[in-house]
This record gives C-alpha cells, structure tokens and sequence, in this order.
C-alpha cells in the first residue's frame, strides 16, 4: 500500500524547483518559477500592455529590475494581490461554511423529526418507554404536543447556530411552560402532565442533543477544562480540609463512595436532562447513606456539602460545567427549583461554586500554606489516595497478621504436638532403658560376664586361667586323680565354655581343698572327685547343692560354712548360666534373662541339663545327708565343711552314683523320690537357706517341662563325658519329667 | 420525584381543595439544631432514627389548613461559616425561610441577625421568615433571653418562636404560623414558576454574586 502510494506522492526536489532551472525554488502560486523568474516572467508578460498604458520611462524604470521604486511598486502589487486572494479565499470559505451550514438546516428542517426518531435507537426507547403514557392522553393533546414539538425541534435545528444558547434556553422553558399550560387546558390529571413533560423533555432533548449539549457558540467547553484543571489543583484537599465526616477507612463508606463517584460520572453519559439530574440524586442518596454509616443518624446539610465537593473533587467528573449548564438551560424549570432533584442539583451547583471560588480562608488553612498546595510545592500528608492507600496496605497489613497468627497457632501447635510426641519417644526410650538397665541390672552379672568372659574364655586368658585351676596339678602328685585331671585338662580343651564357672569355683575350692588337704588326706583323694565334677559340671553344683544344703542342715553354727555356700551357689548360678549361653544358644540365655526370679528359674531350666544335676542335688542330698553326716562326724573342725563340699560330695556322689543307680533305678518311680525330698526338707532344716533352697529346688521343680529339649542334649553332651556321671543325671531328668 | 408524589397523597388533594406547595429554607449556624427541629417536625423522631431515614437535608411536609394543604419542601443548607457565601443559591426562590439559633448561644444569635438582614436584602420580597430559638429545653443554660429575640423579631417583622426539638415544644406550631401567613393565592404557586425561569438564567452569574458578596 504504502510502497505503491509513496511515489505517487513524493515530491522531488526538481519539482520544487524554479521552471526556469535556476537554483531557486519555485511556488506554485508563481506558476512554479522562483520569485526572480516569476517577476522577469511577469514583467515580459505586461510589458506589451504596459507598454500601452504606461509610460515608456517608467518601463525603463520598471525593466531594469535594481531600481528601488520599480522594486518597491512591484512588491506593493504583489502585496496587493495577495490580499485579494486572501480574500476570495476568506469570501470561498464563508460562502462554502455557509452553504454547509444551510444544507445541515435544510436537510435538518427538510427531514423533519418524524425520520430522525426512526433512526434513533434512544429515540425509539423513549417512545416506548412512553408508549403507555401516550396511549392515554387524548388525540387532541397528542396532537398538539407532537406540533410543538415537531416546532421546537426545526425551530431549534435551524436556528441552533444564530441564537445566543439563553435565547435557545427561553425557547426551551417557554415550550415547556406553553406544554403544561395546554394540558392544563385540557384538565388534564396532574401525574400524567407530569408524565406527558417527561416524555416531551425526554424526546425533544434527546433529539436536539448534539445541537444543545455544549454548543459551539457558548465557552461550555474551555469551563469545563477551567474546572477540572482547578479540581485537578486541589487533589490535595482531604475530608479533613472540608470538615467532612466520611470515615475513609470504613471499608463500606469507601465503596460507597466509589459508587457515588461512578453515579456522579454517569451523568455525562445520560442524554436527556431529567435523567442527567437523576444520576445527580443517585450520587446523593448514596451520600447520605454513607454519611448514615459515619454520622451515625440522618445527616443534614451540614455534613452532606461537604461530602458532596469531597466527592466532586475526588470523582472530577468530566464536562461537569457544560452538564450543569445543559441542566439548568433544558430541564424543566419547575423541576429544577423544587423536590429532590431541584434540591441535590442546587446543591452540586453550590460545590462546584464552592470550588471554584475556594480559598484559603474557605478551607481555613494559613494563606501561604494553601498557596503551596496549590502550586503542588508541599503535598499534604494525609491525602484521600494516601489514606486509601494506607487503608488498603493496612487492611492488607491485618490480613497477613491474622493468616500469621493462625499459622502461628499451628505452628505452635505443630510444635506442641512434636515435644509431646519427644517427650513421649524420650519416657519411651527412658522406660526401655530403664526397663533394659532393671533387666541388665538385673542380669548384669551374667550378662557381663557372658559374652566378655566367654569370648575370652574360648580364646586366650582360659589358657593361661586354666593353668591355676590345674591347681589340681598341684594335687596330680597325689596320685589317684591324675588321669581326672588329665581328663580336665581335655575337657577344657573340648568345653572351653564351661571352665570360667568352674575355673571360678574351683579356685577355692581348690585352696580350700588343699588346705583341707593339708588335713585330710582321703578329702585330697576326694579332691580328684570335684574336679572330675567339675569336669561334670553338672555334677558339681548338685554336689555343692546338696552339700551346703545339707551342711547348714548338719552345721547351722557357722557362717562360714554358710557363705561359701552362698558363694558356691552364687558361682554356680553363674557357672550354670556360663553353661546355658554357651551350651544352648543366645536365644535360650535371652529367654531366660528378664527376670530374677526367672534367673533362679534359669539356673535350673537352663541348667536343665544341669537342672538334672540342680534338682540331682535334691536326690543326692537324700542319699548324701547320710554320707555327710558321716563325712562331718569323721572331721569335728571347721574345714570339714569346705571339705564335704567337694570331696564329700564326690565322695558320695561317687559313693552314692554306684550305690544310687542301682538304688534309684530299683527304686524306679522318681516321684517318690522327690517326694521324699520335700518331704526332708521340711522336716530337717531350721535354716532359710535350707528353706531357699527347698523354694528353689521347688522352682526347680515347676519348670521342669522347660529344661527338657535342652537337657537332652546337654545330657547327650555329658553322655559323651562320661556315662556313669550321666546317670544321676539322668535320673534327675527322669525325675523332673 | 418519590418525595414529591409520597406527601401529596395524605391530604387527598382532590377533595381538600387547593395544594400550595412551598419551598422552605433552614438558616442557621452549624449544632444548632435545624436538622433536629426538621427531623421533629416531619417524622416525629428525635435521636431514634428510623432505617428509613437517611437523610435529614431534603425532606417535605404537608400541613392542612381550614381548606388548603400546605406542602413545605424543607431544604436544609449547611450552616458552617465557609458555605455561607453559597447560601443565595438555595434562598433563592424560597417562599419561607426559618432562620435558626441556639437559645445557649449568643454568637448562633448573632447570626441569626446576620441571615435575617441577607434575606431581606437578597431573597424575593414575599419571603415569610421566622426566627426560631432552639434548644428552649435547655432554658438552664440560656445565654439569649426571650424578650431580646422577641423584640428583634417584632422589629423587623419575624415571627418568633422558642422551640425544642428534644421536647417537640412550638415544633408544629412555628410551621403551621408560616403555613398560616403564607399566601395561598394561586398567584403565590404562579409567581414561584416564572420566577423560577428568571432565576434560572441568573443561576450562571450566582456564584459570581455570592463570591463577592463574601469577599
């Protein structure tokens, strides 16, 4: 388009230049030639006629184009024909707007309003609107009212640009007045005259709007810029200024006034004048509900003018003048003086005087301090848009807060809910450590000693422990025991596991075996038989069983005696336990571990092989009390009682085992027998410890189903020891079954 | 147009004969009392707002005679000194015009005075004015004596009343005395009308006036 219509265009520079190619520009009024060329060109063109007229001297004066008059004259023609076509130009353009200006009139006239209302769609409305209204008066008046209008209208079109806009105005008003007088002719019922003016005033207006709203001829327009610059100057001024109650920060009352603003807006938009008036009283009442909500009663008009230039400051609608002035020329004048309307637009009139003229004084604010807002040196601080402003990041502000209190409270309770929850996984694991310490404190000893010493019982300290107990070794020079020991030593070998206990045990026992060999020579040859048992631990702590049992029963006077038992018992709770672990396995010692009573169980179910040999102290003590009494009867000392323990018990054991089996296996229901151990126990001790061990061995005694699977094959193990051992243990076993 | 259509309705106009419709005004200073006095006067309220009243600026009132209804259309006006030089504007063309003051106050006296002599200067010469002291319930606390206002007003022709809005003293009684010394010729309603279109086109210069008038 553009590549196309551009050189169409274009002007070169060779156009513009002089026709003649000098270098000058040429004009079109000069027929293209420069200003030099164009006089030469001229000046040849008159001289024939000049020649006729004037004088030859003033040719040779004119030719030779230096000369100054000849210059002089030449400009004052040119001037002089500028001028004139200046003035055909002024007369073309007048004559063209005139002729314009008549065939707008005539068209307007020719036409007539019947047509233009078929081409309004507003027009049409109205008539609907009307159309009721209309129906009901009588074709006379209808008559009339469509001739005046129909008058108004021409007469309004086609002198709309000669009359002075008050003449226009007159018309108006006197159109109105002949309108109700006629209908008042007609008696005709006060609402529908008043109905009948609307529509008149409604259809005329909206008819001759163009004509009548801020017409060319009247300053309407440079008011309304005058206006709204001024308004635009005092966007400065706040309710405060103003003395105007409006709480600007109540959330209702700012919507209210937005919703004013936009009603105050919508009048310019409205056509007819009874309507540009009525968006006037909508901004109005909306006011004064919005006072309603500050004031907190009925407002007055005390604190609604203030309102009122509030809101037309801060809405600065547009054309407000020419509005206002269109309103006061062509709303019905009855109208305008009196009801609402007449009152809220006598009111806007009053705020946009007030605006007009405001001064410092009217806002009481200091001279120089208003003069500095005007000129926009100082802003004040609390503006409308700040507050708004403010409002709004304040609101905003309020909202934050409240989510982050309520994120807070979560937050808290998140947290709350996290300590509880710390506290109660801390009670948790404090519980289980306290519950593990009371079991570990409880089992500490076995537990401790349990995998420490068993992992450095199977590897290196047992051997250089196991020397010591060797002790015996010691004893090996009395000859009868050697091969036992020998026997140890490959037990040792074979069952790492369960010397620590015995090594343990046998240490004083051992001593206090020689030492009590020192004395007794037959305990020394008995001495073999402990260790043999110990070699048999099942058989040895039957054997202290039994003998401390049956020592107290025999001597309650010492309490050594009762001690070493204790200890005997205590080591070999810890030999039996030794044995559990090592023997069975980690489950059956973790099984048995819980509690301290279980503890005293475990020795016996653990022992189960042993609880053979535990409960087997039961059956021996039965047969033993015999043999240690008459063991204890041979040595009246002290040390016969340490001595009994082992070697007596070996000794009966020994003894016994022989007499025993055959005994006992004669004597084939073991229920009797362990009927006759509870029934002995009662009978003989006087002592706790007796009694204690009664308990025990009844302890013993209930679990026996547990020892079972266990004792078998510890019993299996011990069969591989030794057989002749294995039988009371056996027999035990038989007896707990 | 509502407010216009709601009052006429009470009197039956067709049988209780001619409808003089006037318009009122309310002078006065600021706090003293002209809204209240209103308020009394046409919904019988004071301080117990209804919903239904929302603003006390615009407000009628019908009152009967012997054989005409009178229907006052109040117009408030704000009584704060900065709008005085806007009050032509609403005078203008006012049939009647009760000019308040504060019984407890001799500067809202003193303005009084001051509207009293603009009207009579400025407002169309048939103007019915009345001089209204309010707060009379307060007498306690009285800084203007009766006599004084009933001799300034007896002087230049006012007709005076101490009313009270609080008490509803002389409320009615002061609009029916207007109501009363109003002409109720048909003249009177006739000569409101074409005033109204001269005022019309002075309206343009009013501001003008009023801003001169001030200064």
């Amino acid at each position: 388009m553009f590549t196309k219509k551009n050189p169409a265009l274009r002007i070169d520079e060779a156009d513009l230049k002089c026709k003649n190619g000098c270098d000058f520009f040429g004009n079109p009024e000069w027929d293209g030639y420069c200003s030099h060329c164009y006089y030469k060109e001229r000046d040849q063109k008159k001289s024939p006629s000049r020649g006729e007229s004037a004088s030859r001297g003033s040719q040779d004066k004119d030719s030779p184009l230096p000369i100054t008059m000849a210059k002089r004259f030449s400009k004052f023609e040119e001037k002089k024909q500028q001028q004139r076509q200046q003035q055909e130009k002024r007369n073309k353009f007048s004559k063209l707007a005139s002729s314009l200006r008549k065939s707008t009139s005539i068209r307007d006239s020719g036409r007539l309003p019947e047509p233009w209302l078929e081409q309004s769609p507003e027009v049409e409305r109205i008539k609907q609107e009307y159309a009721s209204q209309l129906s009901s008066i009588s074709p006379e008046v209808s008559q009339y009212m469509n001739k005046y209008i129909q008058a108004l209208c021409r007469t309004v079109c086609s002198d709309a640009n000669n009359m002075s806009i008050d003449e226009l105005s007159e018309k108006v008003q006197k159109f109105y007045q002949n309108l109700s007088k006629c209908m008042d002719a007609q008696n005709i019922n006060q609402e529908l005259k008043e109905q009948v003016l609307d529509y008149c005033e409604k259809f005329t207006m909206t008819i001759l709007y163009r004509n009548l709203f801020c017409p060319a001829t009247t300053t309407d327009e440079e008011k309304d810029l005058a206006i709204q610059k001024r308004i635009r100057q005092l966007s400065w001024v706040n309710a405060k200024h103003l003395d105007c109650r409006i709480n600007e920060t109540n959330k209702e009352v700012r919507d209210l006034v937005y919703t004013s603003f936009t009603d105050l807006l919508g009048m310019d938009s409205e056509k007819a004048p009874q309507d540009k008036l009525q968006a006037v009283v909508k901004c109005c009442r909306n006011i004064f509900l919005l006072l309603q909500s500050s004031v907190g009663g009925p407002a007055s008009a005390d604190e609604f003018l203030p309102a009122l230039i509030f809101i037309v400051l801060k809405a600065n609608p547009a054309r407000l003048k020419s509005n206002i002035h269109f309103i006061t020329r062509f709303c019905n004048a009855s109208r305008l003086m009196t009801g609402e309307g007449g009152y809220y637009f006598t009111n806007l009139c009053c705020a946009v005087s007030f605006i007009e003229n405001m001064t410092a004084q009217s806002l009481s604010l200091p001279e120089d301090e208003f003069e500095q807002y005007m000129s926009g040196e100082v802003v004040p601080t609390s503006t409308w848009d700040s507050s708004v402003m403010m409002y709004e990041g304040i609101s905003l502000m309020y909202e934050h807060l409240v989510a982050l209190d309520d994120m807070h409270k979560r937050a808290d309770s998140v947290l709350e809910n996290t300590d509880v929850l710390m506290n109660k996984m801390k009670d948790l694991s404090h519980q289980i450590k306290i519950r593990v310490d009371d079991i570990l404190a409880k089992t500490q000893i076995n537990l401790s000693t349990e995998k420490v010493p068993t992992d450095i019982d199977t590897e290196n300290p047992l051997l250089e422990l196991l020397p010591p107990p060797i002790a015996p070794m010691v004893v090996a020079p009395v000859t009868q025991n050697t091969p036992e020991s020998g026997k140890l030593n490959s037990l040792s070998e074979k069952k790492s596991l369960i010397l620590p206990g015995i090594t343990k045990y046998a240490f004083p026992s051992d001593s206090e075996l020689d030492a009590l060999g020192a004395d007794r020579t037959p305990g020394d040859g008995a001495l073999p038989l402990p260790m043999s048992d110990s070699q048999e631990f099942l058989l040895t702590p039957s054997s202290t069983y039994g003998f401390s049992a049956l020592d107290e029963l025999a001597t309650p006077d010492e309490l050594c005696a009762a001690q070493a038992s204790l200890n005997f018992v205590q080591g070999l709770s810890a030999v039996n336990y030794d044995i559990d672990i090592s023997d069975t396995s980690a489950d059956s010692s973790a099984g048995v571990s819980p509690h301290p009573s279980i503890l005293s169980v475990s020795e016996n179910k653990d022992g189960s092989p042993e609880t053979a040999s535990v409960p087997a102290t039961d059956p021996h003590p039965d047969p033993d009390p015999a043999s240690l009494l008459d063991t204890s009867e041979s040595p009246t000392s002290k040390l016969l009682l340490p001595s009994p323990m082992k070697p007596v018990a070996p000794e009966p054991c020994s003894g016994l085992d022989k007499e025993s089996f055959p005994e006992e296996q004669s004597s084939t229901p073991v229920h009797s027998q362990g009927k006759l151990i509870s029934q002995k126990p009662p009978e003989v001790p006087t002592n706790a410890t007796s009694s204690n061990y009664e308990s025990f061995t009844a302890q013993g005694w209930k679990i026996q189903s547990i020892p079972c699977d266990t004792g078998t094959s510890d019993l299996n193990n011990t069969n591989r020891t030794k057989k002749p051992k294995d039988d009371p243990g056996k027999l035990m076993y038989c007896d707990l079954d | 147009m509502a407010n216009r259509g709601g009052p006429a309705q009470r009197p039956n106009p067709q049988t209780q004969g001619k409808i003089c419709q006037f318009k009122l005004v309310l002078l006065g200073e600021s706090a003293v009392g002209k809204s209240s006095l209103v308020l009394r006067f046409v919904k019988g309220q004071f301080h117990e707002y209804q919903e239904s009243t929302i603003g006390a600026a615009f407000l009628t009132q019908t009152v009967c005679l012997e054989d005409t209804t009178v229907k006052f259309e109040i117009w408030d006006t704000a009584g704060q000194e900065r709008y005085h030089s806007l009050a032509p504007m609403y005078y203008r063309g006012a049939q009647a015009a009760i000019i308040v003051y504060d019984i407890t106050n001799m500067d809202s006296f003193g303005r009084a005075k001051v509207w009293v002599k603009e009207l009579q200067r400025q407002a169309s010469p048939n103007i019915v004015i009345a001089l209204a002291g309010n707060k009379a319930d307060l007498a306690n606390s009285r800084a203007v004596e009766c006599e004084e206002a009933q001799t300034y007003a007896d002087e230049n022709g006012l007709l005076f009343m101490e009313t009270s809005a609080k008490t509803a003293k002389n409320v009615n009684e002061i609009f029916l005395a207007i109501a009363k010394k109003l002409p109720k010729n048909e003249q009177a309603s006739g000569a409101g009308s074409t005033n109204q279109g001269r005022r019309l086109q002075e309206l343009d210069g009013s501001p003008k006036a009023a801003g001169n008038c001030c200064k």
